[in-house]
This record gives C-alpha cells, sequence and structure tokens, in this order.
C-alpha cells in the first residue's frame, strides 16, 4: 500500500514549500503529528488552496509587469 | 474508541474525498478560446467593427486560476475578496465605452501608418487619392472603404511593422476581455487604472484649455469635459478603493480635514477671508479718501495763498514742496532721470508729504485712523481743525470748518455743535459714532463678499479633495512598484486568513488531548515510512491509488521547485515529441501511473489541445504543474483500458426459419 499524501513528510513538506509567515509556519509544523485524517484533509485543502493562490499571485505580478508598459 | 475509528477507516482517499481535499479542476483542454491578462497573443486580428476582444490561447491552469466560475479555487479570492473588489456594471459599462473609443483611436493610427506606407497599392485598386486627404479619409479607405475589402490592411497589423501599434491595440484587448469576465482578473484593476489615468490626464489638459479660452462655446464643452473629467476619477476610485478594501473618498476627506478643511472649518475660515477682505476694502477706500483730498487740494486755486497763511499758524509741515526747492534738494536724482520721470517722482513725493502731513495735523488735534477717515468720508477735513481754548470754561474745543454737510445719520442723537459754520467734535461720542460707522460700512462692504468667500472655500476643499483622492490613487495603484507591492500584499493578507479561518475552525484540539495510545495509531498511519508515491529504484512502481493522492503528489513535488525543474524532468526540451519518453517515466515512476506509456501519451495528447499547448505549458513550471493536473484529474488512461477491457458484443447470429 502507498503511503497516504497525508502523511507527516509529505505535509510538512508541503507546508515549508508556501513560504506562510515564520508564526504560521512553526505551529502547522508543530500541529501536524497530531492531526486526525480529517483534519489533514481539511489542511490539505488549506494547503492545495495556497498553493494555487502563491501560483495565482506569480501570474499576476507577471501580468502586470509584462503590461505596465503597454497599457 | 478514537483509535479504532481511525484504524476502520480507510486511510486512502476515495475519488470522492480526493475531489472534496483538491476541488474538481477544469476538464480537459478549453475549446473556445478566452483571452487573459497572461495570454493575449500578439499576432491576433481583430475586426475593427466588431468590437471583440481578440481570441487568444490560454492554458488550462490560467483558465482554472482566472476564472471567476472556478470558485473551488482560491476560495478567498474568488469569493470575499471577488466579491468585495467586484467593479459595478455602470462603471464597466462606462468604462466599456472609453476602451472602445481607445481602441478605434489605435484602429486609426494604424490605418494611417498603413496608408503612408501603401498609397500605391491604394492607387492601384482605383482609388483615386485627392490632394491634402484628410486623416478621416485614410481612415476610411483603409479600414472601411467597401473597394478596399480585398487588401487585407487589417491582417497587416500582425506584421512586424506595426508592432507598437498592435501592441497598443492588444493592451486594450487585454483590458476589454478583463472586463467581460464573471469575476475581473486580479490584475485588470491596476492595469485599467493605469490607463484610465492617461486618459484623464489628457482630459484634464483639455478641460484646462478650454477654460482658458473664456468664450460661451468654449465653456458649454468644458462643462462637458468636466463632467468626463469627475466620472472618470470615481472610476479610477472605485476600482482602486475595492481593490485596496479602502473608502478612497473617506480617506481624502480625512486628509483634507486634518489640513485645515474639514466641514467644521469653513465658518473660521470665511470669518478670517471676510476680516481680509474688510482691510482690503479699508486700505482701498482710504487710499481713495486720501487721494480724492489730494485732487481738492491740487486744483484749489488758492491754495499757494492758503499754504501762506496757514505757514507757520498750525501747520507744522510743507504740504506741498514748490518744484524748484524740490528740484535743488533732489539734483542728484535729477540728474540721473528723464524729465518726465523727474515731474512723476516730483508728484509722488508731493503726494507722499500731503498724505503724512495730514494725518499728522489730524493727530495733533487727537483725531486719527477710523475717526479720521470717517471724518474724510463723511467729507469733513480733519487736518484743519483747530482747538481752541474756551477761556470762558477753560476748556479746548476741537473746531473743523465746516465745508461740506455732514451726512444726517452721523449727526442725529448726537449733541453736536454747528456754530459759525465750524463742528465741534470735542463730543467723544461724535467721534466715536464716526469711527463706528466708517468700520461698519466697511465691515458692510466686506460682507458682500462672505458668499463669495463661501464659494471659494467649497471650491478649495473640493481641490484639495480631489488632490488627495489622486495621490491616493497613485500610492495605491499607479506605479508598477506599488501595484506589485499591493498585490503581493493582497495575496498575502488573502492566505493569512485563509489559514487563521482553518486553524480556528478545525484545529481546535490542544496536542496534551491526545493520549498516548492515539497519538501511536496517529503515527502508524501518517508517520515517516518512505517516500511518498515514490518508486523504489529498481523496483517495480508503485500506483498510488487514487486522484487525490496524484494530485497531491504532482503538487507537493512541483511546489519543491523554485523556478526550475528537477529529476525525472529536468531533460524536459518542451518539444512533445523529443519529451514523451522523460514524460512517460515521470508518470510511471513518479507518479505512479504504471499505464502511462509513451504509446498512450501519443494516444490522448489531442485531447489536450495537442503539442502546441504542450510547448506553451512548457514556458513556466506553474503551466506545466497544469498540464500534468489536468491530465491526471481526467484520468485518461482509465477510460483508454476500460474500453479496452469492455467485451465486445457479440452479434448473435438469428437462425433462419423456415
Amino acid at each position: 500500500m502507498a503511503e497516504s499524501f497525508l502523511s507527516n513528510k509529505n505535509l510538512s513538506g508541503f507546508i515549508n514549500t508556501l513560504k506562510l509567515n515564520p508564526e504560521q509556519n512553526k505551529f502547522l509544523l508543530e500541529r501536524l503529528p497530531t492531526l486526525d485524517k480529517k483534519e489533514r484533509v481539511s489542511l490539505m485543502k488549506v494547503l492545495k488552496d495556497i498553493f494555487i493562490l502563491n501560483m495565482e499571485e506569480a501570474e499576476v505580478i507577471d501580468s502586470i509587469k509584462n503590461n505596465w508598459g503597454k497599457v | 474508541m478514537k483509535t479504532e475509528a481511525l484504524i476502520t477507516e480507510d486511510t486512502e482517499l476515495s475519488d470522492a474525498d480526493a475531489r472534496a481535499v483538491l476541488g474538481p479542476l477544469p476538464a480537459g483542454a478549453p475549446k473556445t478560446s478566452e483571452a487573459v491578462v497572461t495570454s493575449a497573443e500578439p499576432g491576433e486580428s481583430v475586426e475593427i467593427t466588431s468590437g471583440e476582444a481578440p481570441e487568444t490561447e490560454t492554458s488550462a491552469m490560467e483558465r482554472h486560476l482566472f476564472s471567476g466560475s472556478e470558485k473551488e479555487v482560491g476560495k478567498s479570492m474568488t469569493e470575499e475578496h471577488v466579491e468585495a473588489t467586484k467593479i459595478s456594471e455602470k462603471s464597466i459599462n462606462d468604462i466599456e465605452g472609453f476602451l472602445a473609443e481607445d481602441s478605434q483611436a489605435v484602429y486609426r493610427e494604424f490605418a494611417l501608418q498603413w496608408f503612408e506606407k501603401n498609397k500605391d497599392a491604394v492607387a492601384a485598386e482605383g482609388i483615386v487619392i485627392p490632394p491634402n486627404p484628410t486623416d478621416k479619409w485614410k481612415a476610411h479607405i483603409v479600414l472601411a472603404s467597401p473597394e478596399n475589402q480585398g487588401m487585407g490592411a487589417i491582417a497587416d497589423i500582425n506584421n512586424e511593422e506595426y508592432q507598437e501599434v498592435r501592441e497598443k491595440r492588444d493592451a486594450i484587448e487585454i483590458l476589454r476581455a478583463g472586463l467581460k469576465k464573471e469575476v475581473t482578473p486580479q490584475a485588470v484593476p491596476f492595469l485599467l487604472v493605469k490607463h484610465l489615468w492617461t486618459r484623464y490626464e489628457q482630459y484634464k489638459k483639455e478641460l484646462d484649455e478650454l477654460d482658458s479660452r473664456g468664450d460661451e462655446v468654449s465653456r458649454v464643452l468644458a462643462d462637458g469635459k468636466e463632467k468626463e473629467v469627475d466620472r472618470l476619477l470615481e472610476i479610477m476610485e472605485e476600482i482602486s478603493g475595492k481593490g485596496a478594501h479602502e473608502n478612497i473618498a473617506e480617506t481624502a476627506n480625512i486628509k483634507v480635514a486634518e489640513s485645515g478643511f474639514g466641514p467644521g472649518d469653513k465658518k473660521g475660515w470665511v470669518d478670517g477671508k471676510v476680516e481680509k477682505r474688510q482691510a482690503e476694502i479699508e486700505e482701498e477706500r482710504r487710499e481713495e479718501l486720501i487721494k480724492r483730498e489730494w485732487e481738492r487740494f491740487r486744483s484749489d486755486p488758492k491754495r499757494e495763498k492758503k499754504m501762506k497763511m496757514q505757514d507757520g499758524s498750525g501747520w507744522d509741515i510743507t504740504l506741498e514742496v514748490p518744484f524748484e526747492d524740490f528740484c535743488k534738494s533732489r539734483a542728484d536724482e535729477r540728474r540721473k532721470m528723464p524729465e518726465e520721470a523727474f515731474e512723476n517722482y516730483y508728484n509722488q513725493e508731493s503726494y507722499r508729504l500731503f498724505r503724512g502731513g495730514i494725518k499728522q495735523l489730524a493727530e495733533g488735534v487727537g483725531i486719527k485712523d477710523e475717526a479720521f477717515y470717517g471724518l474724510l468720508e463723511l467729507a469733513y477735513k480733519p487736518y484743519e481743525a483747530k482747538v481752541k481754548r474756551n477761556w470762558l470754561f477753560r476748556k479746548n474745543k476741537v473746531v473743523i470748518p465746516r465745508n461740506f454737510i455732514p451726512s444726517k445719520e452721523v449727526l442725529i442723537g448726537e449733541n453736536n455743535i454747528i456754530e459759525n459754520g465750524k463742528v465741534d467734535i470735542s463730543n467723544s461720542k461724535f467721534i466715536a459714532g464716526v469711527r463706528d460707522g466708517h468700520n461698519e460700512k466697511m465691515k458692510k462692504e466686506a460682507e458682500k463678499d462672505r458668499h463669495v468667500c463661501e464659494a471659494s472655500w467649497n471650491k478649495e476643499r473640493e481641490r484639495r479633495i480631489i488632490e488627495e483622492k489622486e495621490k491616493r490613487i497613485a500610492e495605491l495603484t499607479l506605479s508598477l512598484e506599488t501595484a506589485v507591492i499591493n498585490t503581493k500584499e493582497r495575496y498575502k493578507q488573502a492566505k493569512a486568513e485563509m489559514l487563521e479561518e482553518f486553524v480556528a475552525s478545525h484545529m481546535t484540539k490542544e496536542p496534551s488531548d491526545a493520549t498516548p495510545e492515539w497519538q501511536v495509531e496517529i503515527n502508524k498511519i501518517f508517520g515517516n515510512r518512505q517516500e511518498s508515491g515514490k518508486a523504489k529504484k529498481g523496483g517495480k512502481s508503485e500506483t498510488i491509488k487514487t486522484p487525490g493522492e496524484i494530485l497531491g503528489a504532482i503538487i507537493v513535488d512541483f511546489a519543491k521547485k523554485e523556478n526550475h525543474l528537477e529529476g525525472g524532468l529536468s531533460d524536459i526540451k518542451g518539444e512533445f515529441d523529443e519529451d514523451v519518453k522523460t514524460l512517460s517515466e515521470y508518470f510511471i515512476r513518479t507518479l505512479g501511473v504504471k499505464e502511462m506509456t509513451q504509446s498512450m501519451l501519443r494516444g490522448i495528447i489531442n485531447d489536450y489541445e495537442g503539442k502546441q499547448k504542450y510547448r506553451e505549458s512548457c514556458k513556466t513550471i506553474d503551466r506545466l504543474t497544469g498540464w500534468f493536473l489536468t491530465i491526471m484529474e481526467d484520468a485518461p488512461w482509465e477510460k483508454k483500458l476500460k474500453k479496452l477491457r469492455e467485451p465486445k458484443r457479440k452479434s448473435k447470429k438469428v437462425k433462419k426459419t423456415k
């Protein structure tokens, strides 16, 4: 059986890549080992949303930069 | 029991769980083109008459990220934030009107450029070019003339030589496309305000020019232009303010109030202005009164005699210096100045002496300031007042010759003595009345201007509010640096709120609540046992069981990379045919999709907008992530395999019966 992507390692790796503010990052990493499956599912969902927002942010900034001199 | 519940729950998510976790991704590649901010292609053409945005390609991820209907992704930005930043319908309509005008202007610019470069082609079409053709005629021939249909002028905008005008066109179309979306893309407000600001500045210049003309037609035109300027500012204020979650009008009002132009400051300001105006009026009137006396004095044929008579008997200064004497005393100046200039100088000096002299004479008998000017106002000559000793009562009396009749108002109620053509002004009530009367009159004059001062205050306050609004809009939106900083700030805030909300609603238990047994079970399931979803080296790849797990693995894998691909994808070239082997290995070894053979990939690529889309996706890691996510979400291999596994229906042979 493959290890769940909700594992401590997977989730903590994910948390560390999201460039959260240090306090939130530390808090999540501390709490992570105690979370049950339901909580991990919710966490994964919010981390995914943040990840998507990071991507969106980069796209928006790119778009502003690329079009700034043209509009 | 908690532990049992945990163990009995399957630790692998079902498809439904996975969807609940990750939300649906857009199915397949988009079939219809939809312009988005990041992806306007410069090569697209636009029909000038249609007003439509150019059709541009966009990746599935972009569609996913920018599409307002995809509320599952970037939830806080698409629901709360987006709702709060929504541009009003009225403003959108007005902006579209502005952008349509701008678009027409750009096409006109293109048409004129095209015409200059293709005069011969126009003539070759049999069109007679008039001498000195107007720009309007040229634009009509190039863009709208039926005779010009076959020349393909619009398509030429894609040529290298029209790059500049094409970029302008594309930028406008990007904004128009952004406005048409259900949810305005986050970049659009910044770009829109910047674009509108140029028009705003232009309109303000035109308004100043119209104002400076002053004729009736210009005044009417200026009224219309002013409304457009106001509306533009209003729109920019709305966009900029909503984006920053700030009421710019309120901010401007606060700033203006801090500078002393709050609503409560009006009375004090106007009173001050009226007082100042009173002082000005007094100054003007007093100067006028003195000049009147001076002219009277100069036009008096007996003044020489009068001066002689009075000389040494009360007049202690010479009111008018004889010209000859003056020339002698100012010999140096006279040499330096032309004759006429010297005469003017003489007259000025004489006036100055007269001015100071009569005031000094009046002061000598106790008449000064408001009383002095009040008497002049009443046509008395206070500088001719004399102090007479009443020997009988041993009292001094101040009398002035009654050359002019004082106004009734001054005399009523006053016990003034008019005796032998002289007015006794020793009575303090009379002097006080004259003084107050003069003051009152000047005050009344100044009060007439109160409404002017009030209007001036209103105008000044309005000017300051506009200035503060402009300043704030510029601070929030109008430079690339601030646009980027504010965008980052908004996302940072959205992400922080998202996490705070999650922590508040899902992480309510304290770590101390967990029993040791429960923690052991948690560790068994979620503890560090092996690499997630990775194939063991040299071993058989493990297929991750659910789409949710697969998507999670991709997100984690890609999120680990900063700006470059690593591991199995480091050899990616961006051309599907060259990459198909690498891609297949990545699907099989990293993502555990053992079914994704090269053959399978070749078979499904057209379902994902083909090789061109793949090439585009490879330009950024984000887009490539989107490409992978879209395929993984669809799991096309399952459909293919299912199709293969479906038993073929055997056609029943119908026995022919006789």
